[in-house]
């Protein structure tokens, strides 16, 4: 009598689980290999968990990029100054793990901004994990709590896009992302860029006590208002729309979309050297917006050097920190804009395709 | 002579050369098997496609999926092949490894070499 034998598999639990824990690249492609090879329980375990060893050691390594990750340690520095070196450094190492781990996960990375988020979710999850099993074996190690609530919070925001910043290179070049999908992640960008300002000045003020009345709200003020002139100069040189012209991005018409896109082109920071002439204005008001933001700094060092009463009042490791937070928001600027310009190029291009659709068309209905 | 592509590693030239034999099949478990075969070892089914992702970014290889299968689970399956430059790849890494055996031989022949001896 012939005998069928039936072989034992994992169970469908222990398939999916394996499943979910596979690098997203390479997800399905593993998946069905597993499967293909009807492994039996222990000898499918191991064969997977080194599949998945090795292809997340892989990524990590082609997720390496030490820029990316020097950027993370000094935001991530700043975000948690003033609490002692040590947790500093185990919530460095948790949370650059983590992110780095997430990163060979999520391979190749679109730069979107439900990533951004996830990221700051693992990192902020990972950051609160590490510091709870840190209160278990070594409580003197674990930070205070608002200082971990204030660093969280901000170095997840500044993290992020950070890594959102660096995303934007190949493969999420013009050709592979979507020009609404890359305006959108701009401005995301420029949203954070200026939040970490907005941040920097607060915090100069606080390390920085006024002398007199006035001075906060004139340092917070002038910024503010420059970097609007400068937008406002900008944008003016672009927008060849009339006044109460609402064009529809949805639109079906090609014309409506190109004033649609034309408008998305001046809302976009940024100039080349051809632009030089035509804002020119906006420019100075950019490097009046950041000498503005100096100032403090400024402050802080005539009133030591002039042995003023008052530089016993300056948190001299706050203006350190932040001085060298404002180097980094200065390159930061570059690279913003930078992106900006890409952007800017690549809705010149969608307008240029779309100008010689509207130009071919006519001709053919002439012919 | 000038090299007109970038070196090989010992792990792409076996992924590469796996490619090339299997021809038509290359797809996962086939180029792992072949892998195995070829290194005369168990090597890392995850270091395997993510060395195929490597070679396929700097184009010597390209794919294309097909539907999955009910043994797969219904899951896809990715088919390999090799592109000219992946050839040209090889062809050098062949050459290098025929020079440095040739002269490891020579050397060996003549006595030149011996093995350390442990103290």
């Amino acid at each position: 009598m012939e005998t069928q034998t039936r072989k034992v598999g994992p169970p469908e639990w222990l398939v999916r689980l394996v499943e979910v824990l596979i690098p997203s690249a390479h997800r399905d492609l593993i998946a069905g290999d597993l499967r293909e090879q009807s492994l039996g329980g222990w000898q499918y375990l191991w064969f997977a968990a080194s599949t998945i060893a090795g292809s997340l050691r892989g990524r990590m390594l082609d997720c390496f990029d030490v820029r990316l990750i020097a950027g993370e340690v000094a935001l991530l520095y700043v975000a948690f100054a003033g609490a002692p070196l040590l947790p500093v450094a185990i919530v460095l190492l948790t949370t650059l793990t983590a992110l780095l781990a997430r990163d060979a996960y999520i391979h190749p990375a679109r730069g979107t901004a439900r990533e951004a988020v996830s990221d700051a979710v693992a990192g902020a999850t990972f950051l609160v994990l590490a510091q709870t099993f840190m209160a278990i074996i070594a409580p003197t190690m674990v930070m205070e709590g608002p200082v971990m609530l204030r660093g969280t919070l901000i170095g997840m925001a500044m993290v992020s896009g950070w890594r959102m910043a660096f995303r934007l290179k190949p493969p999420n070049d013009a050709r592979r992302v979507r020009l609404d999908e890359r305006y959108e992640a701009t401005w995301r960008l420029n949203l954070l860029w200026m939040m970490a300002g907005m941040t920097l000045i607060w915090s100069n003020l606080e390390a920085v006590p006024a002398g007199g009345g006035g001075r906060d709200f004139f340092l917070t003020l002038l910024p503010l208002t420059a970097f609007s002139f400068a937008y406002a100069f900008r944008a003016r040189g672009d927008i060849p729309l009339g006044k109460g012209h609402r064009p529809a991005l949805l639109s079906l018409d090609p014309d409506s979309y190109k004033d649609a896109l034309t408008v998305r082109r001046a809302r976009l920071f940024g100039w080349d050297g051809r632009e030089a002439g035509r804002v020119s204005w906006a420019a100075a008001f950019v490097d009046l917006s950041f000498a503005s933001v100096a100032v403090p700094f400024l402050i802080a060092l005539w009133r030591w050097v002039s042995r003023d009463p008052l530089a016993s009042g300056v948190d001299w490791v706050q203006v350190w920190i932040n001085l060298a937070a404002f180097v980094l928001l200065l390159v930061l600027w570059r690279a913003i804009r930078e992106i900006n310009l890409k952007t800017r190029r690549g809705i010149d291009v969608a307008i240029d395709v779309l100008s010689a659709d509207d130009a071919r068309g006519r001709r053919e209905r002439r012919e | 002579m000038a090299k007109l592509t970038d070196s090989l590693g010992q792990f792409e030239q076996l992924v590469l050369t796996a490619v090339m034999s299997l021809q038509g099949d290359a797809y996962g478990m086939p180029i792992y098997s072949k892998v195995c075969e070829l290194a005369d070892r168990q090597v890392n089914l995850g270091s395997v496609y993510v060395t195929l992702d490597r070679l396929q970014n700097k184009a010597y290889v390209r794919s294309s999926v097909a539907a999955g299968t009910a043994e797969r689970g219904g899951k896809p399956k990715r088919f390999y092949r090799l592109e000219p430059a992946g050839l040209r790849a090889l062809e050098e890494s062949v050459a290098t490894a025929a020079r440095v055996s040739e002269s490891f031989y020579a050397s060996a022949k003549v006595g030149k070499w011996r093995p350390k001896r442990a103290k």
